[in-house]
């Protein structure tokens, strides 16, 4: 008498069935020639996506250069574009401390103090920054400087506070050696930064 | 064919098995997860590439090549996983990646480096964030190396 079993049941006794007509020494040929093929594979789709990288980066307005270079080497090669015989924009009796603390730095928005730098990427400054904050990417920093440049200059005898994403982020303490290099001598960083500014539960603004 | 055996009659069995739930959602997961990652690179190949030296291992003179390959394979292979084409490849794929970068990311533990792995965009690099990539990393490496023991062990019986 034959017993209709439910599909289920079928299947694991068709499996069970194939697990003791397949020796341990068969599977782990098949594994070995699976993995071999499987490994082939990934290194085909490698090729193929290196291909597809480098056809992007070729057609991109703003391509990587297949030479690797440092953000700091970056920045440096940008200010020596920029720079001219500096006029340093000291003034006289000033004591605008290299860096600034939350309560520092929020007196400094809130009462105008002076211009205030956003060095993160330009994208997280459209989405939202410290008030009145202009943007002047670590990343981008020769396009930034340019457009800032007229603002700059027409303030510089004003301070300059400079902020990144958080107390361990660098990009403010590059822009801020940048601007140094630039003639820009009262220049500060919140050392915090935007982490700092947020976890204080301080006003933000976006770019309209 | 997403760990669902077929029945003598050619019907899909997944009701029997919860494996083939777990598949599922497992191949959707990290196929989403990949396809976000490796889109979100794509555009931003300089930010990335700052991401990588950033765990000192790669040479300088490969960084921009990897910078500009690993988003395209990170994409495929969640297309793979997606799409459900070549399951088993795309699964490989993806533990290996996931174990080498696993290793990228030791490596900067033991030294102590902070790194910003650059995983979904570019951020501010710190050892808390490191921790949480690994924990997200071997939950990708025990995901993707299951994924890929269920496809092969299927094959094994076809």
């Amino acid at each position: 008498m034959s017993i209709s079993l439910p599909p289920c049941e079928r299947w694991s006794a068709t499996k069970l069935s194939d697990r003791t007509l397949a020796t341990p020494e068969k599977r782990f040929l098949i594994r070995s020639h699976l993995i071999k093929k499987d490994f082939l594979f990934f290194i085909v789709i490698t090729i193929a996506a290196l291909a597809i990288g480098l056809s992007i980066n070729f057609f991109r307005g703003k391509s990587l250069p297949l030479a690797y270079v440092s953000k700091e080497v970056r920045l440096e090669q940008a200010v020596k574009k920029l720079s001219q015989p500096s006029n340093p924009s000291q003034a006289p009796g000033t004591t605008l401390p290299v860096v600034l603390t939350l309560a520092e730095f929020s007196d400094f928005v809130e009462n105008r103090r002076g211009i205030v730098l956003d060095a993160r990427y330009r994208i997280d400054h459209q989405l939202a920054h410290v008030p009145g904050a202009l943007s002047l990417p670590r990343d981008e920093f020769s396009d930034g400087y340019a457009s800032l440049k007229s603002k700059l200059q027409a303030n510089r005898s004003q301070p300059i506070a400079i902020y990144c994403d958080g107390k361990d982020c660098v990009d403010s303490k590059l822009v801020q050696k940048a601007l140094w290099d630039l003639g820009y001598k009262q220049v500060a960083v919140f050392k915090g930064g935007w982490s700092e500014w947020t976890a204080a539960g301080k006003r933000k603004e976006a770019n309209r | 064919m997403d760990g669902c055996w077929k029945a003598e009659r050619g019907k899909p069995v997944t009701c029997c098995r919860p494996a083939g739930w777990l598949f599922f959602a497992l191949r959707f997961l990290l196929g989403g997860i990949f396809l976000y990652s490796g889109i979100l690179k794509v555009s931003a190949s300089l930010p990335f590439a700052d991401s990588i030296a950033s765990f000192q291992v790669v040479p300088y003179g490969a960084i921009s090549l990897v910078a500009l390959g690993l988003p395209p394979l990170e994409i495929l292979l969640g297309a793979m996983l997606v799409s459900r084409w070549r399951v088993r490849e795309g699964s490989f794929g993806v533990f290996l990646l996931s174990v080498i970068f696993g290793l990228a990311l030791s490596q900067a533990l033991v030294r102590g480096i902070q790194v910003d792995c650059g995983c979904f965009g570019s951020g501010e690099p710190s050892t808390l964030k490191t921790c949480l990539a690994f924990g997200r990393d071997i939950f990708l490496i025990a995901a993707s190396g299951w994924l890929y023991a269920s496809s092969a062990a299927e094959q094994e019986h076809l």
